[in-house]
């Protein structure tokens, strides 16, 4: 025993020293200077997003807000009606501790400079709705305030551990549920985005959800999922001292989400990492040398709106898992890493616009880059791509979670791929101009944004074109099996060329007819993306 | 001396020396196996890039405007180009290819906006350029002697001697806590950078 002893004291001595060579080494490279940008930078971060440290105090007290700014009713007790005005450049931000879908503590506040409503930090009442076990002792205590601490603090106030999700939220208008104060979940906004970290909040310990996430001194982290998919059924009250006998958990949301089938991929979301660095990574498989480097940077998205430009970023990435690319995680997903050029951490604390975005991306060597991806802030739903270079996307790409302009992008600038619709042009990556016998003529999937397929089955477009046939040319053996499945449809590109399936990710189904095609790429468009990215690991 | 607590002792020593040997040898797996062994190539990972820039005139020849080290990553070039596109090589002073890379020498363009409710809205461009200006971020090797330039039929467009260039190596600053986890990064010296390669 005594051995075992002395052998972990003397590996903990070891690593320790390492670390201590290391914080060294790191003493010797940086200059006084250094640190004293990196301190200036980090003070503007804090400011910027409101860091809250750990050391924030739980104030159980009345909440101090003015009871002129509170709902006289209890706007919780029935179906809120979105209060949405679209305004681009503004919005809210919503933090939760939410406990079995419950909304526990929050704090909610307005983004922009343009809406009127009411920032505010509170929790959830009457106090029994914190008493998790039902022993008839709460089991929590949430902090409060008047919402300008862009964070909400909870404490393990129990013997035992909870676990517990810290859940953010980004609305993208000014969203409320009693026209007042700033509310954004699921249930005001279908569209807002969600990411969650789940904790487990050990007996007497102290945590800070913020709009980055959960931080406290003594809790245990559960990587889950994020969501860009619109949030469960939480509606904390919007007011922090509201008192009401029964708090409703509303389960429907007002604003009805159009979904994707429920046996397409779903998105497996990834946290969003640590924002002090220059180079964010959203996803990252592997050295920078094996895999091919994808960058997103954010073009008009003002330094307040950085956190929205995340969640953006954090959508993008996650969009290609909605796909089939889920079941070529080795071959095409797992070759690429994903960052964010974190232009407040490098240009300051201002607005990139998208013209600087795109001036700076070919010099740029702060995050290593292969690709580029510019988020546009304009609600312009589409892209530009330049093959083999990179590409931008308008936000309103992701007003929706069927869109998937995002991937139809990649699919150009990483894949080389046509597009599947009438272009005016097409790249023979996933088109031909050669029709199968049957000759097929007319296309059973109207692109005309309204009609739904008809007869896509049908033998006559079920015969393979024979640039995909493999009983006609010879095929290797990702061919053999990717090209399984194919088809031939008139209309890619131009109307005289064919495409392998009926709709696709490069088509614009998405918008309008979404079948369990309209998430895949085809055979012949993942066959071209496997062979351009085998040099990489 | 009793013989036994002389080699009671000496067991003890060789214990404890046996267990400082161990723990090095966890850390130095540790630090070695999850830190350069997990890289696949040996394609540099250093915040130090050789930024090249170059005119193409309209017959697809290279002509250098500028070449300098810059703090920061480069790119890896290694994506496979279907056509159009510049091979480039790096060469030691023996002549050894030590890397190889391919960038594109034509764009298509490809502008699209979508409407969700009228088709008559839509928005659709494409287009094939020349790049014009190329700027490229190139791994540094500090035995490379030249860069070579070719077209996809290997025949070649530009070589630059490195020698014939004044390379000034600039100053780093210190990149643990960047988000890259570089080549003298590894998951006990910079854990902050490497711990997400390892999925941490």
């Amino acid at each position: 025993m005594k051995k075992i002893v002395s052998m972990i004291i003397l590996l903990f001595l070891i690593v320790s020293f390492s670390y201590g060579v290391s914080a060294q080494q790191s003493n010797d490279l940086s200059a006084q200077a250094e640190k004293k940008r990196q301190a200036i930078l980090r003070d503007i971060l804090m400011n910027l997003f409101n860091l809250s440290g750990n050391n924030v105090s739980v104030t159980p007290s009345p909440s101090s807000i003015s009871p002129t700014v509170l709902p006289s009713s209890t706007p919780t007790q029935r179906s809120v009606t979105p209060n949405i005005s679209n305004e681009v450049q503004s919005g809210v931000l919503q933090v939760d501790w939410v406990y079995a879908g419950q909304g526990i503590c929050w704090s909610a506040w307005t983004v922009g400079g343009i809406c009127t409503l009411s920032s505010h930090e509170g929790g959830i009442l009457p106090p029994s709705m914190k008493d998790f076990n039902r022993d008839g002792v709460i089991d929590v205590e949430c902090s409060e305030g008047d919402g300008s601490r862009h964070a909400t603090t909870i404490k393990n106030i129990s013997n035992s551990p909870i676990t517990i999700d810290c859940q953010r939220y980004a609305c993208r208008s000014c969203t409320s549920g009693n026209g007042t104060t700033a509310q954004c979940d699921g249930n005001i906004d279908s569209r807002a985005l969600r990411v969650v970290d789940t904790i487990t909040l050990t007996p007497g310990c102290t945590a800070t959800c913020t709009i980055n996430g959960a931080s406290g001194t003594c809790i245990e982290t559960t990587p889950t999922g994020t969501g860009t998919q619109p949030s469960p059924s939480v509606l904390p009250s919007p007011t922090p001292n509201f008192v009401s006998p029964t708090v409703t958990v509303v389960t429907t949301p007002v604003v009805t989400p159009t979904t994707l089938p429920t046996n397409q991929p779903q998105a497996t979301p990834t946290p969003i990492s640590d924002r002090d660095q220059a180079c964010i990574p959203i996803e990252v498989n592997g050295s920078s040398s094996d895999k091919l480097d994808i960058v997103i940077y954010g073009g008009d998205y003002t330094p307040d709106l950085f956190p929205f430009f995340l969640v953006d970023a954090q959508r993008a990435v996650d969009e290609l898992r909605r796909t089939n690319l889920t079941n070529y995680q080795s071959q095409i997903l797992n070759k690429m890493n994903w960052y964010v050029f974190n232009n407040i951490k490098i240009l300051g604390n201002k607005t990139l616009t998208k013209d600087d975005a795109q001036a700076i991306v070919a010099t740029q060597t702060t995050c290593p880059q292969d690709r580029y991806l510019i988020l546009v802030n304009k609600m312009y739903v589409g892209g530009v791509s330049r093959m083999g270079i990179g590409g931008a996307v308008g936000r309103g790409s992701f007003n929706n979670p069927n869109y998937l302009v995002s991937a139809h992008e990649w699919g150009h600038y990483v894949g080389f791929l046509s597009d599947e619709y009438d272009a005016g042009k097409y790249f023979t990556s996933n088109c031909t101009t050669q029709p199968s016998d049957s000759k097929p003529i007319r296309d059973p999937c109207p692109d005309d944004g309204i009609s739904a397929c008809t007869n896509e089955n049908d033998p006559i477009y079920a015969e393979p074109c024979p640039a995909w046939d493999c009983s006609k040319k010879s095929c290797d053996t990702l061919q053999q099996q990717l090209y399984l499945g194919s088809g031939c449809y008139p209309r890619c590109g131009i109307v005289g060329a064919y495409r392998a399936r009926p709709q696709s990710v490069m088509d614009r189904s998405f918008f309008s007819n979404v079948t369990d095609d309209t998430g895949k790429f085809n055979g012949p468009s993942l066959y071209n993306i496997i062979r351009k990215l085998e040099s990489y690991n | 001396m009793d013989i036994n607590i002389f080699k009671g002792y000496l067991k003890n020593r060789l214990f404890l020396i046996l267990l400082i040997a161990a723990s090095l040898l966890v850390v130095f797996f540790i630090t070695i196996f999850f830190g350069k062994l997990s890289k696949k190539n040996d394609i540099p990972v250093t915040p130090m890039t050789l930024q090249i820039e170059l005119a193409q005139s309209s017959d697809m020849k290279l002509q250098l405007q500028n070449i300098k080290l810059v703090e920061g990553y480069s790119a890896d070039y290694q994506f496979r180009f279907p056509n159009n596109y510049y091979q480039i090589d790096q060469n030691d002073r023996q002549g050894k290819n030590i890397f190889h890379g391919q960038t594109p020498s034509k764009v298509t363009i490809i502008e699209e906006r979508f409407s969700t409710n009228n088709l008559e809205e839509e928005f659709h461009n494409q287009k094939e350029e020349l790049r014009g200006t190329i700027i490229l971020n190139l791994p540094y090797y500090k035995n490379a002697e030249s860069i070579r330039f070719s077209d996809e039929l290997n025949k070649e467009v530009l070589n630059i001697k490195l020698t014939d260039h004044l390379l000034t190596e600039p100053e780093l600053s210190n990149h643990c806590g960047d988000g890259i986890c570089a080549d003298n990064e590894n998951i006990l010296f910079c854990s902050k950078d490497c711990k997400i390669i390892l999925g941490l």
